[in-house]
């Protein structure tokens, strides 16, 4: 394919995407509310740079089952030593550096979350169900806030109480995009 | 990531996904438009860096306003060619002052070899639409750009007008005015 028209993109997303990505458009009659959804393929490679999130991870001690923990302001990954993964998030921006520290620790998967409004009825962790190819390990579940509930502030963006819904993993097919233009491809650091 | 594979994973995306951020928005809208908007620029500029700083200046400026952008007001294609129309002008006006458009406009771009050979072989395949907007030359200039638009381009009707910001009426008019003049300037050359 066009490798100006796909260069040109990679540019335009890197320098412009992050306002875009959190811009919400006004509708008629009610708020429209941004689009949780955060583990996209399309924005991810081109958008989680520009985001900014911290990706500054420190090893932290070992939590209980668990082999291997990263603990950022924005997630905490656990590898646990049956070899799932536990990602918690705080906020829905965070599950794209999480994307990015997965792909760090050599988990090619990524990660998209479908919240749902109201407190979740179950605490706990959501166990995400792998599509596209995903493979079935490790099992990677998303633990939103501390319980599986987030409750927004008002005057915030998505301002209430949400959970999730459901949680899909896919390939990090984003791998390997190391042509001229990518080479703040979020998806290749953390 | 190709362009095809990233339509696929939108395509993909798009069925599971319960709404798209405005970035995943404009990326469709991006890929829906890139070439026609080369194509447009090309039809007009024989150097390929101008052409790539006209359609990267003119995605910036769409990006900045997509969330201004209201679909149900009219297409994406007839947003863009409004702004492209937009760019082009100011474009020529700072040409003609002697300046450095380019730089002026921000200069987006910086082109590899491939893609210099890239954007050279469009324009080269524009060389039978570059011709024919020469024979346009005759025209009025309003008329010139309908037909332009609305044969070479591919809009609408109703897209075109709205690019140009005129009523529906006045623009058929003018496209009608436009081909009855070529016809006859067709016939009387034999």
């Amino acid at each position: 394919m066009a490798k100006f028209t796909e260069n040109l993109w990679n540019d335009l997303a890197q320098e412009h995407g992050a306002a875009l990505a959190q811009a919400t458009r006004p509708g008629p009659g009610r708020a429209r509310r941004r689009g949780l959804i955060a583990g996209s393929t399309l924005v991810l490679a081109a958008a989680g740079t520009a985001l900014g999130l911290g990706l500054t991870s420190t090893s932290g001690s070992t939590p209980t089952g668990g082999i291997k923990k990263v603990v950022t302001a924005a997630y905490t990954i656990t590898e646990m030593s049956d070899g799932s993964v536990l990602v918690q998030v705080n906020q829905q921006k965070s599950i794209i550096a999480a994307d990015a520290k997965l792909s760090s620790m050599g988990i090619q998967l990524k990660v998209a979350v479908f919240p749902k409004p109201g407190a979740a009825t179950v605490s706990g962790p959501v166990t995400c169900k792998p599509v596209d190819g995903a493979p079935k390990q490790p099992q990677v579940q998303v633990l939103l806030g501390t319980n599986g509930t987030e409750v927004i502030a008002g005057g915030n963006t998505g301002a209430g109480t949400w959970h999730l819904g459901s949680c899909v993993v896919f390939p990090a097919s984003d791998k390997g995009n190391s042509g001229p233009g990518n080479t703040s491809n979020a998806g290749a650091g953390g | 990531m190709t362009l095809p594979e990233r339509l696929a994973a939108a395509r993909t995306w798009s069925r599971t996904r319960p709404r798209k951020t405005l970035l995943e928005e404009f990326e469709q809208v991006y890929l829906r438009n890139v070439d026609v908007l080369m194509g447009y620029f090309a039809r007009r500029c024989r150097d390929p860096h101008t052409v790539a700083d006209l359609t990267s200046e003119t995605f910036v400026r769409a990006m900045d306003g997509f969330a201004r952008f209201d679909p149900r007001r009219g297409s994406d294609r007839a947003w863009l060619f409004g702004i492209a129309a937009h760019v082009f002008a100011r474009h020529c006006e700072q040409s003609a002052g002697g300046r450095d458009a380019v730089a002026r406009l921000g200069g987006h771009r910086t082109l590899d070899e491939d893609e210099i050979e890239e954007l050279a072989g469009r324009i080269d395949a524009e060389r039978e639409g570059a011709a024919l907007m020469r024979r346009f030359a005759g025209l009025p200039a309003v008329e010139r750009v309908a037909v332009e638009l609305v044969d070479l381009a591919g809009l609408t009707p109703k897209e075109a007008a709205l690019a140009l910001g005129v009523s529906g009426v006045a623009f058929r008019k003018r496209l009608s005015r436009a081909r009855s003049r070529l016809r006859k300037e067709y016939q009387n050359n034999g």
